[in-house]
């Protein structure tokens, strides 16, 4: 098992979280392999964002394990877990609405900071370049989202579409090398999806091993490499999305 | 055009405030100077609670006991040891931060109302402790504490604690700044949960929530310690009736008056303070003097009604009604 853990990328053996006396996960299992565009479905309530809460330890695995590049992730904290290389959205986007939204960026290169308080304070050389660099950083970032005219905006005075990018931008803005996207394309037109999907795949491109969580059936098509069904907190189904779609036990709990 | 209007007006709207200052002591006498001198005493410790609170989101409803905490220490490190008050600014501020961080550490934990209650049981028990110590003289207090001195130089004038508390406020405030425009600020503001932070997307992007809470609680002690620290040198005397719990909450009040997510606000928010209470004092034989606290009850309740986020709010709340009338026209 040890050897099997030295090659996986992510890798979770029978991770269960309890609320009380629900089940919002039982004994689910899975390998992501580096590289890979993976999606997640399910109906409401089968656990998918509980899933990605338990990789980023949002909240405590109640059973099993979760494991990263050979090491454990079970029991570090997410900010922890995000200077590994891991970075999320939320469902319902949790944007800081009181920083700007080049600033919501700017403290999200946390992990990269070398200047120590004492240099904060008195705004030395060290503090000063620190906070040009994350600068540069958080303005690239958004230009790839077309977002860098809106820098100094309020994310509340912006639309939905372009607080959803922030979202996607601040977790890029961590340096990730495995993103996970809590249903990114929810509440957005047929258009903006597709515009999504072409910045997805870009990430992709990049480099960026991605974990989506998705109920728009063509988006989950056109760029998932692989598909995890969860239904009641169990894995019902695992594969392409064409071998998903013909799944029996998939269509009746979730495709419909 | 207009940030870069405001920005000058700004600066040079700063920089005319502290020519003011600056010269005060040439026309204005020993009351005004004295005043000045808690004014600016309690807006160190207002503006490290602006730190905690309007930044960082975390209620502390005891801000005073750190002053308490510097003002003894340095007062029984001078009357029982005779260590220089100035090493005592220091001993004070390092005792304070290590009981802030040992405290923080345990409660900081907690969110909203239980985090107040606790703030305040802590501030109780720092306050019991002042008054029972013998090394406290207990509510009896200390006296004969030694004024500042710089070699033979002996600070033992108004205006010599009056430029002493500006420079040292001065640069709390330009490390306030510093700070809030720097990453820990951004950090402070993304985990306040009263202005759209998230604890939970704050550790997700990096931000270790736990200690930056009590990096922000230490250093509001500080604040309030060196103020604390100041208190003792220039009053000589100290007892613990200025730190009990109503203290704690004039600090609050303070902020609050004045804007607790500003720089400038809490120092503000001291001046209107400490002014009116000495106008309320300076009519003691009236019908308003038996009243203090009654009117600065209503006040503080008014304000949160009223000017939640403070008088620094105020130059924008005329702009917007100026403009709405301009549009109506």
């Amino acid at each position: 098992m040890p050897e099997q853990r030295k090659n996986s990328y992510l890798e979770g053996k029978n991770v269960t979280k309890h609320f009380g006396g629900v089940a919002a996960l039982s004994e689910v299992t899975f390998n992501v392999s580096k590289g890979e565009l993976l999606c997640i479905i399910g109906p409401n309530g089968s656990g998918k964002t509980t899933l990605l809460n338990m990789i980023t330890s949002v909240s405590a695995l109640t059973g099993g394990e979760i494991w990263f590049k050979g090491g454990k992730l079970h029991g570090l904290a997410s900010h922890q877990i995000c200077k590994l290389g891991i970075s999320r959205t939320f469902q319902d986007l949790q944007i800081f609405n009181d920083l700007s939204v080049i600033e919501n960026l700017m403290v999200s290169c946390w992990k990269e900071h070398y200047a120590n308080p004492l240099e904060i304070m008195l705004r030395l050389r060290r503090a000063r370049k620190e906070e040009r660099e994350a600068y540069a950083r958080g303005m690239e970032i958004l230009s790839m989202f077309e977002l860098d005219k809106k820098a100094s905006s309020m994310p509340l005075s912006l639309p939905f579409r372009e607080r959803k990018f922030v979202g996607i931008a601040r977790a890029l803005a961590t340096n990730p090398e495995l993103l996970l996207l809590d249903e990114p394309a929810g509440g957005l037109s047929v258009e903006e999806v597709k515009e999504l999907s072409r910045v997805i795949l870009k990430l992709h491109e990049q480099g960026i091993t991605i974990i989506f969580i998705e109920h728009r059936m063509e988006m989950v098509n056109e760029i998932s490499h692989r598909v995890i069904v969860l239904n009641y907190g169990r894995k019902i189904a695992e594969g392409s999305f064409d071998e998903i779609k013909r799944n029996q036990e998939v269509i009746s709990a979730y495709l419909g | 055009m207009k940030k870069l209007l405001t920005g000058n007006l700004k600066s040079a709207l700063l920089a005319a405030v502290l020519v003011v200052l600056v010269l005060l002591p040439m026309w204005a006498g020993h009351y005004i100077i004295s005043t000045c001198i808690f004014i600016g005493i309690y807006g160190m410790a207002a503006l490290g609670l602006s730190v905690l609170m309007g930044y960082a989101g975390q209620v502390n409803l005891g801000p005073n006991t750190f002053m308490l905490i510097g003002a003894y220490t340095s007062a029984v490190l001078a009357v029982d040891f005779g260590i220089s008050p100035w090493a005592g600014i220091v001993c004070g501020a390092i005792l304070t931060a290590i009981i802030a961080y040992l405290i923080g550490k345990a409660i900081l934990g907690l969110h909203g109302f239980i985090l107040a209650v606790a703030t305040a049981c802590f501030a109780v028990v720092i306050f019991r402790l002042a008054c029972e110590l013998e090394i406290t003289r207990g509510v009896y207090g200390l006296t004969s504490i030694p004024h500042y001195s710089i070699g033979s130089f002996v600070l033992n004038k108004e205006i010599h604690y009056y430029y002493l508390v500006l420079v040292v406020l001065i640069l709390l405030a330009i490390i306030t700044s510093n700070l809030i425009k720097s990453r820990i600020g951004r950090g402070f503001i993304a985990l306040n949960l009263f202005h759209g932070g998230s604890e939970v997307a704050s550790e997700c992007v990096g931000i270790n929530v736990g200690k930056l809470k009590v990096q922000a609680f230490v250093l509001s002690a500080v604040y309030g310690s060196i103020g604390g620290s100041i208190y003792a040198h220039y009053t000589t005397c100290l007892t613990p009736q200025p730190f009990d719990l109503w203290w704690g909450l004039v600090l609050t009040m303070m902020c609050t008056i004045g804007g607790m997510r500003s720089v400038i606000g809490p120092i503000i928010g001291s001046a209107v303070y400490i002014a009116l209470k000495e106008i309320i004092r300076s009519t003691q034989s009236t019908t308003l003097g038996g009243f203090e606290t009654l009117i600065f009850g209503l006040l503080f309740t008014l304000f949160l009604i009223f000017m939640p986020r403070g008088i620094v709010e105020l130059p924008s709340l005329i702009l917007q009604r100026f403009s709405m009338k301009t549009v109506k026209k």
